[in-house]
Parts: structure tokens; sequence; C-alpha cells
């Protein structure tokens, strides 16, 4: 769109009408997001709030709750403020007006599909990655779209280098695209169904180094590019530190892909990667203050328009919310306050801090600045966004204050012992019912943040309705063409070498042994001293290493991309290749029933067999119906949870789990070892009625899966796509399958009808209660037909007829 | 309303739609979290991974474990000795310590040095000739087998080394060393029930807890051979 004008200048035509779409976008499906948010906290209180209705239970929309939250509300208001503020600080019109709207309408689309899937069951149950194959393809797609627009706007910039704001963009839209795609790498069985190519411990650290940089990728890197237009614009003030917005920059896009283990601490996962894990976490508390301070520190100057503009209130107010939550984040990455708080609310009060806080903040100041400027007209009411901050800090405030108070509680019920050194609280539901005033008041902070935003949403379409838009042309200087060193120069230049050189010998010093570690040790002290020295002489204006890299997109891009693929590199690919972290299929089928000439083989009584065809469609109900939101099955190794839930989980009990469910949250007890337990009778009276069994239990009634039948037809295909992914059925039981699967549950439905339950032995209850019977044992006894059930030798024997017994 | 003057920060020459930037050092502070916790960190790798000198984890929790049966122990003092003392016992190193060299000295000769047998019966298969609870393992040696050439060691050695030998033999049992045919009945056909030792590994101090509803009664499942599937 932009022509010569003359020797010296560009006419430049921004486009806002995809800023305008973005941000009424953002708007609506903020209020879906929100409104979900509080729906879910009122079911959580009040277990009757899905009305009976099976797409409205918490372990269905908790997963479109976060969804939404994310990659609709904050997708949105990402996507409106990197459009606007990219063409401003690059000068240019956006690359393509075509790529634009498709990228608009197709994030748009994927929303709805979102909507339309996953309260109906159709999920991958990894979370903030529920979508399924064909939804995650399409975000792939839209996502490069926006990636090319957004590097063709950089191609044809008339400003050369390339502000603080944009690294960070750069770093989203290249780091993105690697995390969704390896964490949803799967063979589909259907259109709308399909299982992880990872496995058990696999999974579970492919799906938090995602979920964890999702948090990194999506919510901070983006959020942070937008801070640093609009807190400068908003205040009028210049940003505090160039020299601390590329230390931290760069410490904090390295360092953040290394963290995600500290999901998993005390889990199965090997040592070394809890370990990383946590030691990453505590290194990513400086780079992430390093933001927060730049953006605080702007403000000098200018404190007096914290008191009188609510832009200003909404901002700092979003800034800090980011530095506690990252002073938070690295604190519960400690083992040892993990122990305490993974499981419990504390988690849930950390990510509303960040999302309410930072996001939600960060992205009403935005919008608050943004909508009067892009209708051309003054804000409706400015009183009313004065309102809108302090009823939601209110709201965020309780929220957090509640779930912290909570988590902690919880935390001890669960851990507390008595004089004679068993559980004081033997009955899980002991915590949550001691929760139930505090759950009431995260309902309350979680309204009334709601209500605030709907009050924004008020004000903001008053405002669009008495402004009017217009065409946005301005005068650029022509770029003066300098004659700079080239791309290559600078990737080979005197920086990159020293990080390279200091990565090279920190991973020698990982994994030196006890003697050798002090040589790389040494060498990391005089490296680092080396970059000191050589970082305080680095000419920052004209000329210096870094300002030259700002001139170079591609060089740029390619160091952030070489930035991130390290640290996922550095943990994924171990425990991939390795064997021992996670026993691979052959050991585990050489372990089987026939046991090998070898004597090698490490017998470990934990060693799995493939589920059963009617256990494993117990289990693809059990994910579609999100039970992993509440329950855990993932008993870690303190004496507290061994007394309550049994041994501690082993590694190689998960090698057929595609996906995982280990789960994040224990809303409900953990499930690893509840085969056995509970006698078939009680399970169904738990999911017919869970206060039956379970007095003050807040879970939902899964009355419905008494009526509805699993679809054997689909069974087949779901073993044949697991044999490809190295599981070890044998081609005669994938033949037999669906007898086998209607057997079993005939035993189910027989010991049922003893205990006058008549059910349908083809119900999906009866595939539910064959999987949690198997949990934490091998597959349970399968009848060939009625005269064969015998109920003595129930538990006592295993279906050997599943395995392969020449081994593989 | 400033406590700083920013007019003697260094404005650097550049701006970005008119946004532009200082060039402020580094805050001290900021830098002493950043040393500090690769320091931190660097320091946290060595002493538990490196030097491996704090246990991880999982060895954590083995002592928690031996912390709570000592605990336990101890609770029982004066107590007449049970199944579940001895059991105990043997889950507590030092005790299998101890017991391990009085079996050395005194018990090898007979049941050969990793308890395969020789003389006496092998005391690492499953089967029992004077039965297999932890009780009754206690009596054969405190009061002997005469007829069979089994001393009675209580005297000798006092009940606490035979109570520590017996802890220590309770955790050799299904090693399976190959030496001497299996004597006397298999544990659980009749010669022991069903809560023989070999079931007792984790079991004794991690039993099964109501934890979903108080309710319901819990079915009696043989946790290891579930588990073993």
């Amino acid at each position: 769109m932009s022509h010569s004008q003359s020797a010296g200048t560009v006419k430049v035509v921004y486009d806002d009408a995809v800023v305008r779409a973005f941000i009424v976008a953002t708007l609506i499906w903020g209020i879906v997001g929100l409104g979900l948010g509080v729906l879910v906290a009122t079911q959580l209180s009040f277990w009757q709030a899905n009305f009976g209705l099976e797409w409205l239970t918490f372990g269905r929309l908790r997963p479109l709750h976060t969804n939404a939250a994310i990659f609709a509300f904050v997708g949105n208001s990402m996507f409106a403020g990197i459009y606007h503020s990219s063409q401003r600080l690059l000068k240019t019109r956006l690359g393509s007006d075509t790529l634009s709207w498709v990228h608009f309408w197709g994030w748009q689309i994927i929303i709805v599909c979102a909507a339309l899937t996953i309260p109906f069951g159709l999920t991958q149950s990894k979370e903030y990655a529920e979508l399924i194959w064909p939804i995650d393809l399409l975000v792939a797609v839209i996502w490069v779209v926006f990636a090319v627009n957004f590097f063709l706007t950089v191609a044809k910039r008339n400003e050369p280098n390339l502000y603080v704001a944009l690294w960070f963009y750069i770093a989203t839209i290249v780091t993105i695209p690697v995390l969704y795609i390896v964490n949803n790498l799967q063979l589909p069985t259907g259109v709308f169904h399909s299982y992880s190519v990872f496995a058990g411990v696999q999974d579970a650290l492919v799906q938090w180094w995602y979920g964890h940089n999702a948090v990194g990728f999506f919510l901070t890197t983006p959020i942070l590019g937008l801070m640093y237009y609009y807190l400068p614009k908003a205040a009028g003030r210049p940003v505090y530190s160039y020299r601390l917005s590329i230390v931290h920059f760069w410490a904090l896009i390295f360092v953040y892909i290394w963290a995600g283990p500290h999901h998993l601490l005390y889990t199965a996962l090997p040592d070394w990667a809890q370990s990383l894990g946590m030691v990453f976490s505590i290194m990513l508390w400086a780079p992430s203050w390093g933001g927060m301070l730049n953006g605080l520190l702007t403000l000098r100057g200018a404190w007096d328009k914290l008191r009188t503009d609510p832009v200003i209130k909404f901002l700092i107010a979003a800034v800090t919310f980011y530095g506690m939550s990252t002073f938070e984040g690295p604190l519960l990455s400690i083992k040892t306050v993990s122990s305490l708080a993974h499981y419990t609310d504390w988690i849930i009060g950390h990510v509303h801090g960040g999302t309410l806080g930072w996001n939600g903040f960060l992205a009403a100041g935005m919008i608050y600045w943004l909508v009067p400027r892009l209708w051309n007209t003054k804000l409706y009411n400015e009183k009313w966004a004065d309102a809108h901050f302090w009823i939601g800090l209110f709201g965020i405030l309780l929220y957090v204050g509640s779930m912290w108070i909570s988590g902690v509680n919880m935390g001890l019920y669960w851990r507390a012992l008595d004089a004679d050194g068993f559980l004081k609280y033997p009955d899980f539901i002991e915590g949550l019912t001691s929760a139930k005033l505090l759950y009431d008041m995260r309902l309350i902070g979680g309204s009334f943040y709601f209500v605030g935003f709907l009050l924004m949403t008020v004000n903001v379409f008053l405002t669009i309705r008495q402004g009017a838009v217009e065409k946005v042309e301005v005068e650029v200087p022509r770029p003066v063409q300098v004659a700079t060193t080239s791309a290559w120069s600078l990737i080979k230049g005197t920086p990159v070498i020293l990080s390279v050189a200091i990565i090279a010998f920190a991973c020698l010093f990982f994994i030196a042994g006890p003697v050798t570690f002090s040589l790389p040790l040494g060498v990391l002290a005089a490296l680092t001293v080396a970059s000191i020295l050589f970082f305080g002489a680095e000419r920052r204006e004209k000329g210096g290493w870094h300002r030259l890299l700002e001139g170079k997109p591609v060089a740029f891009t390619v160091l952030s991309l070489v930035a991130i693929l390290i640290g996922g590199i550095a943990e994924l690919v171990p425990a991939i290749v390795v064997p021992q972290t996670a026993p691979s299929v052959a050991m585990v089928s050489d372990s089987s029933s026939v046991v090998p000439a070898s004597e090698d083989v490490v017998e470990s009584k934990y060693h799995q067999q493939p589920y059963s065809p009617l256990e494993l469609e117990g289990r693809d109900i059990y994910i579609a119906e999100g039970c992993y939101n509440c329950h855990s099955q993932m008993i870690r190794p303190f004496r507290h949870e061994t007394l309550r839930y049994g041994d501690y989980s082993r590694a190689e009990e998960f090698v057929y789990d595609r996906p995982f469910q280990w789960g994040s949250k224990r809303t409900g007890p953990d499930l690893h070892r509840v085969g056995g337990r509970y006698p078939n009778l009680w399970h169904y009276q738990h999911m017919m009625d869970p206060r039956s069994t379970s007095p003050g239990s807040n879970m939902p009634q899964y009355a419905w899966l008494k009526n509805r039948q699993v679809d054997f037809n689909k069974t087949r295909g779901k073993l044949i796509a697991l044999q490809k992914l190295g599981v070890p059925y044998t081609d005669a039981a994938i033949d037999d399958c669906m007898d086998m699967a209607k057997s079993q549950g005939r035993l189910i439905a027989a010991d049922l009808a003893a205990n006058a339950v008549q059910i349908d032995p083809e119900s999906q209850m009866v595939a539910v209660i064959a999987y949690l019977q198997r949990l934490g044992r091998g597959p349970q006894p399968v009848a060939e037909d009625q005269a064969e059930i015998d109920l003595r030798r129930y538990g006592l024997e295993t279906g050997q007829l599943l395995i392969d017994e020449g081994g593989h | 309303m400033t406590h700083h003057d920013p007019s003697a920060d260094r404005l650097l020459d550049h701006e970005y739609d008119g946004i532009r930037e200082y060039d402020n050092r580094l805050p001290n502070w900021w830098l002493y979290i950043l040393y500090g916790s690769i320091v931190f960190s660097l320091g946290y790798w060595i002493v538990f991974h490196t030097l491996g000198v704090v246990p991880l984890p999982v060895g954590r929790y083995d002592m928690e474990m031996v912390a709570a049966a000592e605990a336990q122990l101890k609770r029982m003092e004066g107590q007449e000795i049970t199944n579940e003392t001895l059991t105990l016992m043997s889950e507590i190193p030092a005790k299998v310590e101890s017991g391990k060299e009085v079996f050395a000295q005194f018990c090898v000769v007979c049941h050969g040095t990793q308890g395969e047998g020789s003389v006496g019966p092998n005391l690492t298969d499953n089967f029992w000739i004077h039965g297999a609870q932890p009780t009754d393992i206690l009596h054969t040696v405190m009061e002997g087998v005469p007829d069979k050439g089994m001393a009675a060691w209580g005297g000798q050695l006092g009940p606490t080394r035979v109570q520590e030998v017996v802890s220590y033999v309770l955790t050799i049992l299904n090693t399976n060393v190959p030496g001497k045919e299996p004597e006397g009945d298999p544990v659980g056909s009749g010669g022991g029930d069903a809560t023989a030792p070999a079931s007792m590994d984790q079991g004794s101090l991690a039993p099964s807890t109501d934890d979903g509803g108080s309710a319901a009664p819990v079915p009696a499942v043989d946790k290891d051979s579930g588990d073993g599937a």
C-alpha cells in the first residue's frame, strides 16, 4: 500500500481493520472464557451446576475454559496488539491483507471447532493441547499464515532496526510451532480420535515441556512485547534500560524452555530431568524480573499517572502481577515446596494470578488505550474503566488468596500424621470439605473479575458506537541504506561463540563425574568473566553486535530458534532415545508371561501388560470425560501418599499409557492403584451418585454411562493403531478383540447382577469399571462364556491371552 | 513526584514510533539474583547429582520408611514379639546388617553363605518345614529342632541377636539362590497363610486405607499378586 512520495519519505496506510476485528474477538471470547471459568468454579462449589447434562460436566468444561482463556482470549488480544504495534514499529502496512484476514477468520474457526468438540468428549486429554488432531492441523496452518504475514511485514519495513517488542514477537512465532507440533505427534484412529506417539513418562515429559512453554511463549513473551510497546506509549516515558532488555530477552527465552519438568517433581520422571527442571526454574527468576523492572521503572517520572490514568493502572498492575507470578513460579519449583503444593489449589491460584492479573489486566490496559485511537474518539466512560480496575483487582486478590489458603490447607491435610505415625485424615474427602468456604470465595472473586470484564465490554461497545473509523496514513522517512556486516558474520560473532562455549561446558559439567566436574566448572567461571567483560565493553549504540543483529531479522530469528531448541533437545532427546529412562516395549514384553532364557533381564513386579480391549475402551471414556482434571494417577514417594494410595508409581508402569494420565490436580484422590481396592458395586454406586459412597464429594453424577453403549466396532482399529506404535498385541488378540471385550464385560455385569444391579455388559459404565479395576494391576480376567464366570478367581488371574508370547 | 532524576540517565539516540530508551546499567540486586540463582543451581547439581551426597526423592522416601519403622518399633517396645515386630525390623537396615553378621558367624555352616542351604535347608526358597510366619522362624531359632540337628540358639545369642538374625532371614526370602532342593511346605499351601512374610514387604506400614468413602467395605485383595501381574 506504500508508494513513493518523494525521495526522502514514503506514505504508509496502516491496516487497522484487522486490529479492530481482533479487539472485538478478544472481548467476545473473553466473556466466553471467563464465563466458563465462573461456571466451572460454581460446579466445584455446587456439584449440581452441570444440571445433569454430560456436556456441562467439570471434566469436559474445564479444558474448554483453559483453551478459551489462553488461545481465544489472550490469543486474540495478542494478535491485535502484535498487528497494531508491529506496523508502527516497522513503519509499514501488514505484509498481506489477505493473510491478515485468513489469520483472523482461521483463528476464530479454530475456537468454534474447539467449542464444538471438547464439550462432547472429543479430546486428547493433554492439558492446553486437548484439541483433536484435525484442529491441531488447522492451528499449525493458521500459525504459519500468521508467521508468513509477520515476516512479510518485517521484510518490507521502513525502520531498519527491530525494537525489543519485535524480538519477543519473533521468539513467540518461532517457538510455538516447535512446541505444538512435537506435543501433538499422534497416530489417528479416526477423524475424531488418535493415540499419542509418546507413552507414559516420555509423553509426560513432552507434554509438560509443551505445557510450561505454552505459558512461556504464548502467555509471557508476546505479552512482554506488548508491554514494551504500550507501556512507554501510554506513560510517555522512555524505556528504563536497553541493555536490560537485551540481557533479559536472551536469558528468558533460553532458560524458559528447560523448566518444564518442574510440573513433574517427585513423579516417575528420571531424577536428572526433575533436577534440571527445578534449577532452570530458579534461574528463570532474574530473567523474568528483568521484564518487570523494565516495565515498572519505565514509569519513573510519571508515577502520578498511576492515580489518574486507568490505562497506566491496568498496565502497572499487570506488570506487578507478572513479577509476583514469576517469583512464585521458581518458589513452587523447589522440590520441597512442590511436595506440598503440587496437586493442590495453590497451583490454581498461581496460574490465575498470572492469567487474570498479568494477561487479563495487560489486555485491558491495551484495549482502553487502543479503542479510542482505533475508533477516533474518547473512551465512553473513564470512571467505568476505573471501576473495572478496582472490581477486577478485588476479584483477583480474593480468587488468588482463597486458592493459596486452600492449597496449603489441602497439602497439610494430605500429609498430616497422627501420634501413631499414621494418616490423621485417612479419608481424602476431609481435606476437600474443609475447603468449601474457600471454594465459595474463589467463585465470588472470579465473578467479580467477570463483572469487571463485562463493564469493559459495555464501555468499549459504547465507545465504538460514538466513534468513527478513519484511514490512518502516515509519512515515514525512507530507510537509509547503510552498509552493514553480513548476517553470517553476526552469527559467528563473539557473543555467539561465547554463548556456545558456555553452553557446551555447562553440558559437560552436567554429565561430568565426581572428580572431572571441576574442569568444566573452572572453564565456565572463566568464560563467564570473559562474557561480563565483553558485554561491559560492547558498544551499544551504533555498530555494536546486538545493534547490528537488530537490523538482521533472519539472523535474529535463527539465533532465537537455536536458543529455544537447545533446552528442548537436551531434555527430550535423552529421555526418548535412552532406554533405561523409560523401559522400552521390548524390555516389557521380555518380562511378561514367558521369561526369556537370559538371566540379565531385570525383573520388576511393576512391568505391565497391555490393556485388554474393554479396559482400553474404558480408558478412552475416562479420557473423554476428562477424569484427569480432578484425579491424578501418579503416587509420589512420600510415606503419607503410599499409606493412602499404595506403593509409589514407577516409570515402567506407564509404558502403555497413550496419552499418559498422571493429571496435575487432585480435587479427588489419586487413582493409580485403585484397581481391586473396591468391589465393582462400589464403582457403580460411586459413578451413579458419588455422594452415596463418598459423602461430601463434589464429583458430578455419571449416570449416563449406564445407558450408553461402547462402540466395539472401533476397538479393532484402536488396537491396530497401538500395535503400530509398538504395543505387543498379537494379531490373534486383535482379531478376537470384540469377543474378548464383551466377555470381560459380561463378567463385570454378572458380578453386579449378583448384587442386584442389572446393567448392559456393553455399557460405558462397565468399560470404565473394567479400566478402573485394572489400574495398578495387570489385565483382569476375561470369561469365555457365562458358565466360565467364576468370581472366586476374580483378581487372582491375569489375561495372558493378550501377550505375544514370542516377544518382540 | 520523582525520587530519582531521570534526566541524569543517558538516552539512546534511537527512537521507535516515539519510544525512546535509556541505557541504564543493570541494578546490582538484580544481578545478585541472576548470579546467585546460577551459583545455587550449580551447587545443587554438584551436591545432588555429581557427588550424590544427598539422597534424591526415592532415597529420601526409603529413609522416611526406615524412620517410620523405627518409630513404630519404639512404640511397640515392651510388648510381645509379633510378626509385625519382626517385619518392621527387617525394614531397618541397621538391624538387618547386625543380623547378617550373626548369620555369617553362626548360621552359614549349615545354611550356606547366602542361605542356600547345605546341612540345613535352603532359606531362600518359598518352602518351610517349621512354619513360615516370622514368629515361627523366631521360635525355630530360639528353641531349635533337636530331632533335625537345628540347635537352640536362644541362650547363646540372646533374644536381641536372634530377632536380628530373623529380620535378616526375612530379607533373603524368595531370592531363590540355587542350592538345596526345597523341603517342607510351600507358603500358602497350609504351611502358612496368605499373610506369609513374602507379602509383607511394603505392606506393614502401608496398609490399605479407605480414602474415597468410609462406608464401603474394602475387599480382601492380595496386593502382591495384583502388582506383579
